[in-house]
């Protein structure tokens, strides 16, 4: 579990309102009472984080989605963008492109460089404007069927995704050359991956094919090896993608979006939610004593304070109430770093005693 | 059952989606290490669950099945998985992070599965009759290196029991713990290819020791509705059973001290190591003490002094109080 740091407003979807004309009304359910907006997302396209002037900051955040609306063509595809420092959402720009790439969803490489692709191609995208830079990249340059959630490292000339024989297997690639060069096991089933730090990216991964549970790994993929594990605060259905998370290396917020509800009157109601990615003691485990409780002898017992996908938490100050035929020895325990607490109990005479621990969790 | 219980038996349980007991792989596809817990992959295909002593459990990683995990006292401390879907191979295990490591496979061919622990010359393979190696390039057939008295096979092989269930670290780099179903633990110097001690807990779905805090952990299994499995902590230290008459070690003479001694055993014969007996003295005489420690054999004495102007008569009884 993280603690909820920030959360924006919802996405606005402007003024309620009917159509230009009356009589041909796309996504005509849009307007059936209560429903009022003239519009609503239809799918989410990625999220991120660029360099532009907010309201308050500079740093303004980035959804780009796909949207249902009742007037002609009756979509469009474009960006919401929220100011990364109130929240506030600053409405949304119509990318003006109609078809194509664009109902393909964003991946943020490292580096701030951004792609967008579907299935077979994928085509790196200026963050300013969110228009192609160069030409598509076919998935065949790399062996591969289609592209399924691409990061690029172009500083160090790679291509990472997630492998085609197993779903919970990373596959690196040279980007310039199209060369397979190592694979690495990841948590779980890669539902979508976000660039960290140097050399490193979370990744959100499904442990089961029915995405009972979503766990965030920070995988450093050079080595391959995974640095850490939590459980995501968000659950997202492994394949369907419509949940997605940016790291925000200015303000160290980690950002999560979708998938969108609306009320019943249209409106969104789902906000981005930006978290302080440590994890916190979720668990204080029964106190189990470590030798057997006879009269006169000293009995540590023995807590453990761990987080929710069982990650040994340390730095919590236990406090134990001791009853009955023990009495309370010694100062109170802090959890070590595997999480590791002992209380002591004085077994003051034969019978019974009742340990109940409980943690001040910092 | 001759150790003692020392918590339990707690449910394993879902403790995210509301402590609902579960059902998790037994025997060799789990390990327990203290840095992590109970590590056993789930029967409901939901992932590793990681286990704490209590039984509340996490699920932390994919693991659409359970296969062999082995001890690596090349990487103390780490283990090895077996994979058996994509061809059989051994590969190098992040425990913490309960996936497979990016290392190349230790062994790529020839798996079998009576591997349990790469050692730094050989394989080693516990059963239910002894011990045997092979060597790590698997030039050789397995060959017993130790096999076990007919004793110790008896102890392993009641008549509900069905072999091995778990090995483990012990705190000592040159002794592995094998646990048996039977509830037997023995601990095994691979050294000297020697048992070095055997423990008594009771029948189980696995067995595996805690080096920093040396207990055991028991896996049950409740076979009502709604099945699930369940873990037990063990103390080493043997639960009293019996404690013998006091016997005299010498002559009682009139103005003489005499040793008395008793014995304070486990279920299975085995030795309680530091428990306190009292003793009780009705008749003439007097006793050095009223209470005594067992020592590392189990065994309590006391000095009784006769009285100088009489024949001795008198009862003396032993009480362990736990």
């Amino acid at each position: 579990m993280f603690n909820l740091m920030w959360e924006s407003e919802p996405p606005d979807y402007g003024v309620a309102g009917a159509t230009l004309l009356g009589y041909l009304v796309y996504n005509a359910y849009l307007l059936e009472p209560p429903r009022v907006y003239n519009n609503e997302i239809y799918r989410l396209l990625g999220l991120f984080v660029m360099n532009r002037q907010g309201a308050l900051s500079s740093r303004t955040i980035v959804v780009p989605a796909w949207k249902a609306k009742t007037f002609w063509p009756g979509w469009e595809t474009g960006y919401y963008t929220w100011d990364s420092e109130t929240g506030e959402c600053l409405g949304w720009t119509e990318s003006g492109l109609t078809a194509g790439y664009y109902t393909g969803q964003f991946y943020e490489g490292m580096g701030g460089t951004l792609w967008t692709g579907y299935l077979q191609s994928m085509v790196q995208v200026d963050p300013a404007t969110l228009r192609y830079i160069g030409s598509p990249i076919p998935a065949s340059k790399y062996g591969r069927i289609s592209f399924r959630t691409p990061f690029v490292d172009l500083g160090a000339d790679l291509y990472i995704d997630q492998s085609e024989d197993a779903n919970n297997r990373m596959q690196a690639y040279r980007f310039s050359t199209g060369e397979p060069l190592y694979w690495f096991y990841v948590n779980g089933l890669v539902i979508k991956v976000c660039p960290e730090s140097k050399n490193c990216f979370y990744v959100m991964t499904s442990t089961d094919l029915n995405a009972t549970t979503t766990v965030l790994s920070l995988v450093n993929y050079i080595t391959g090896k995974t640095l850490s594990v939590a459980r995501s605060p968000v659950n997202a259905n492994w394949n369907g993608g419509q949940t997605f998370m940016a790291w925000d290396q200015v303000t160290k917020r980690l950002m999560f979006f979708g998938p969108v509800v609306n009320d019943e009157t249209g409106a969104a109601i789902t906000t981005i939610k930006g978290y302080l990615p440590i994890p916190k003691i979720t668990k204080l485990t029964k106190p189990i004593p470590l030798v057997p409780p006879r009269k006169g002898r000293t009995v540590p017992y023995l807590s453990r304070s761990v987080g929710d996908v069982g990650e040994p938490l340390n730095g919590g100050l236990e406090t134990a109430v001791i009853t009955g035929a023990a009495a309370t020895f010694g100062p109170p325990g802090i959890a070590t770093q595997s999480g590791y607490v002992i209380a002591q109990a004085q077994c003051t005479d034969t019978g019974t005693a009742n340990v109940d621990i409980s943690m001040e969790v910092l | 059952m001759a150790c003692e219980i020392l918590a339990g038996p707690f449910p394993i349980v879902d403790t995210v989606s509301g402590d609902a007991p579960i059902q998790v792989a037994e025997r060799i596809a789990c390990y327990y290490d203290d840095d992590v817990g109970l590590v056993s992959p789930r029967q409901d295909g939901r992932g590793n669950a990681i286990i704490q002593m209590d039984g509340s459990s996490y699920v932390r990683s994919y693991a659409p099945y359970a296969s062999a995990m082995l001890l690596d006292y090349q990487h103390p401390g780490q283990y090895l998985k077996v994979q058996e879907v994509f061809g059989s191979y051994i590969g190098e295990w992040d425990k913490f992070a309960t996936v497979r490591m990016r290392t190349a496979p230790v062994l790529s061919s020839g798996v079998d599965f009576l591997m349990c622990a790469r050692m730094a010359d050989r394989w080693l393979s516990f059963g239910i009759h002894g011990v045997s190696w092979r060597p790590l390039d698997l030039s050789a057939d397995w060959v017993y290196e130790l096999t076990y008295d007919t004793q110790t096979y008896n102890e392993i092989t009641v008549s509900w029991s069905w072999g091995l269930v778990g090995y483990s670290f012990t705190e000592q780099d040159d002794i592995v713990c094998i646990g048996y179903d039977s509830g037997l633990a023995i601990f095994y110097n691979h050294v000297t290819k020697q048992i070095v001690k055997k423990y008594f807990t009771q029948t189980n779905k696995g067995l595996w020791y805690s080096p920093r805090f040396g207990v055991f952990i028991v896996m049950g299994f409740v076979n009502t509705e709604p099945r699930h499995h369940t873990l037990t902590i063990f103390h080493k230290d043997v639960r009293p059973y019996s404690i013998s008459v006091p016997a005299a070690q010498g002559p009682i003479l009139k103005g003489k001290t005499t040793v008395f001694r008793t014995r304070v055993l486990g279920s299975n014969g085995e030795p309680c190591v530091g428990e306190i007996v009292t003793w009780t003295l009705t008749g003439s005489g007097s006793l050095s003490a009223l209470q005594s420690i067992a020592n590392d054999d189990g065994y309590a004495e006391i000095r009784y002094a006769a009285p100088v102007d009489s024949a001795p008569s008198f009862d003396l009884s032993v009480e362990v109080r736990f």
